[in-house]
């Protein structure tokens, strides 16, 4: 069994083609990026696999059932969570809250309960609680857990993000372009965790620009280029395949890494 | 303004204790006006009652960032609904007063489920023709809503041989009510459901992305909104003793939005809070005759200028948990968070 599996995805807008007939599988264990040159349809093939563009065609397995065409929240629920290129926190709530919020597929207390405040829903508050804080000291924003998440440095939001996505704990978490506005050691901290959250027994899949970043977390890589695949395989593979040093302008993003 | 506010030492727990000044004094004043009686008392009461509706309308624009302009068709059914069955049916007003909730309740699903799949100006423009439509119901069914004569003779609150119907007596059954009915907001805020509507309101795509059912819960908040919007429609027939078409014009939208900006939106004690000051202010200036208007307008501009997060936010800094929302909704958009 796969994690994930996609099968000859295709997306076109009007008559742009982003993602063209791209074919993939993501095993259980480990950390797989996807890294591409900009245009490269990398953003389009995670909106379609966190269910939140309908692909133009082909079809997306999650633990081979079809996700093809499900609501995001419904994909949520199945353990499936992803975060975004652009930071998309809850900004007026504390980083404390926004972390209890991921924790809303794995707890159920409604209206009725939140009124009431039953014993079961007193001790699921209290879960969510304890969680939401091991998540925080886990990222390393303790400190900051009664701030406003509006109020955080940008690499901090990019730990809150994944704390609160971790939360869900989700079999598969998708991770669009965490590095990006990182600095050096934030990005070193950020492999770390990325590393360890991959051995903790959830999936991995990640969008990535930062080739020092993928070269040191990944496990394995798909490259696109013009939405098709051109390459796959472990990072040494993908280094040294023609094709992929030519779709980075003669290797020099690559040489870089 | 900044500066002062990012002040950390001793300033800190007097700024705190700011924020409860407020809540503080709108209680003291409801307290005052059960003791004195008097012409406080009719004041207070409809300060109460608006308390209740503007509570309703801060969980679904405060908490979940959503725009109606159509809360008094709400209130509208509820007072009605009250007024039919107390009047010519004979019903009790308890039970008269829940099934004014339930026929609010199956309007707002009724309403809510195509209309909250519409964002922004759309979904405002949707909410302002429900008020509008139930306003003409209310002027054209004239074998039950009697038209623009109204409905006269309405009894006072009372459960079984009981009856508030003395002014404090009310009074003091309002205050209760109020103090359920904030006290049930604080609990929806601090559970999984009312985390849900903020981080909605936050971000619909990154709610979505944690398995919250945006929909449904924008559905729930509308639904929880137009319970409290028909418990005040209510409760005003009975305090009153009459209703006509007016009363639940759009003129209550009004003062329930102006009411929610002033006393805070998103906070727990800010509907109170604007609901007082509104329904008080105009009395307070009433002895400037001719600059009554101006010197309400320059009143309320200057709150918005020096207290943007509305006067229960006055306390609040970055750090604490309870701060209004500044994302979303374009109504929202002009205000700054110094």
């Amino acid at each position: 069994m796969n994690r994930l599996r996609v099968e000859n995805l295709t997306r076109r807008f009007d008559g742009l083609v982003a993602i063209d007939d791209v074919s993939f599988t993501v095993p259980i264990e480990g950390v797989t990026a996807v890294i591409g040159p900009n245009g490269a349809g990398k953003t389009t093939l995670f909106n379609m696999i966190s269910g939140f563009l309908p692909p133009s065609e082909g079809r997306i397995f999650f633990e081979d059932e079809s996700v093809t065409g499900v609501a995001p929240e419904r994909i949520a629920g199945r353990g499936l969570v992803r975060t975004f290129q652009l930071v998309q926190l809850f900004q007026s709530l504390t980083v404390l809250e926004n972390v209890k919020v991921g924790r809303h597929v794995c707890t159920r207390a409604g209206l009725v309960a939140a009124l009431t405040r039953p014993t079961w829903a007193r001790r699921e508050e209290n879960e969510t609680e304890r969680r939401a804080r091991e998540l925080i000291d886990f990222v390393g924003l303790s400190e900051q857990s009664d701030a406003r998440a509006s109020v955080l440095p940008y690499g901090q939001q990019r730990l809150l993000e994944i704390a609160r996505a971790l939360a869900a704990e989700p079999k598969l978490l998708l991770l669009d372009e965490p590095a990006a506005g990182l600095n050096h050691d934030e990005t070193d901290r950020l492999s770390r965790i990325i590393r360890r959250i991959g051995e903790h027994g959830t999936t991995v899949l990640l969008i990535e620009h930062d080739m020092k970043l993928v070269m040191n977390t990944a496990d394995r890589l798909v490259v696109l280029n013009f939405g098709r695949k051109i390459a796959e395989g472990t990072p040494d593979e993908v280094q040294t395949n023609p094709e992929v040093i030519d779709a980075y302008l003669g290797g020099v993003e690559m040489l870089h890494g | 303004m900044k500066n002062w506010r990012d002040f950390t030492s001793p300033s800190t727990c007097l700024r705190a204790s700011l924020g409860y000044v407020p809540a503080v004094l709108a209680i003291a004043l409801v307290g005052y006006a059960i003791i004195a009686g008097g012409f406080f008392v009719s004041l207070t009461s409809f300060a109460l009652i608006y308390a209740i509706f503007v509570t309703g309308l801060n969980i679904f624009m405060g908490y979940a960032g959503q725009a109606s302009f159509g809360q008094n068709a709400f209130a509208a059914i509820g007072g009605y609904t009250s007024a039919v069955l107390t009047t010519a049916y004979n019903v009790a007003p308890v039970p008269a007063l829940f099934i004014g909730v339930v026929a609010a309740v199956l309007c707002a699903v009724l309403v809510g489920y195509p209309t909250l799949r519409l964002k922004g100006h759309y979904l405002a423009m949707a909410t302002l023709a429900i008020g509008l439509i139930v306003y003409e119901i209310t002027v054209e069914w004239q074998s039950v809503t009697n038209g623009y004569m109204g409905i006269s003779g309405i009894p006072p609150l009372g459960i079984g041989s009981f009856e508030a119907a003395t002014d404090r007596e009310q009074l003091i059954l309002l205050s209760v009510l109020v103090a359920l009915c904030m006290g049930s907001a604080w609990l929806i805020r601090q559970s999984r459901f009312g985390r849900a509507l903020v981080a909605l309101s936050g971000s619909e795509d990154a709610a979505r992305a944690l398995g919250i059912d945006v929909a449904r819960y924008k559905l729930a908040a509308f639904i929880v909104s137009a319970v409290y919007a028909a418990v005040a429609g209510s409760l005003f027939v009975h305090i009153v003793g009459f209703v006509s078409p007016e009363v639940f014009g759009l003129n209550m939208v009004i003062l329930g939005f102006t009411m929610l900006y002033v006393g805070g939106i998103g906070t727990i004690t800010g509907p109170l809070v604007g609901a007082i000051v509104i329904n008080l202010l105009p009395e307070m200036i009433r002895g400037l005759k001719e600059y009554q208007d101006l010197v309400y307008g320059a009143a309320l501009i200057l709150i918005l200028i020096y207290a943007p997060g509305g006067l229960a936010a006055l306390g609040w800094s970055k750090r604490r948990s309870t701060s209004p929302a500044t994302t979303t909704v374009e109504l929202r958009g002009a205000r700054t968070q110094s």
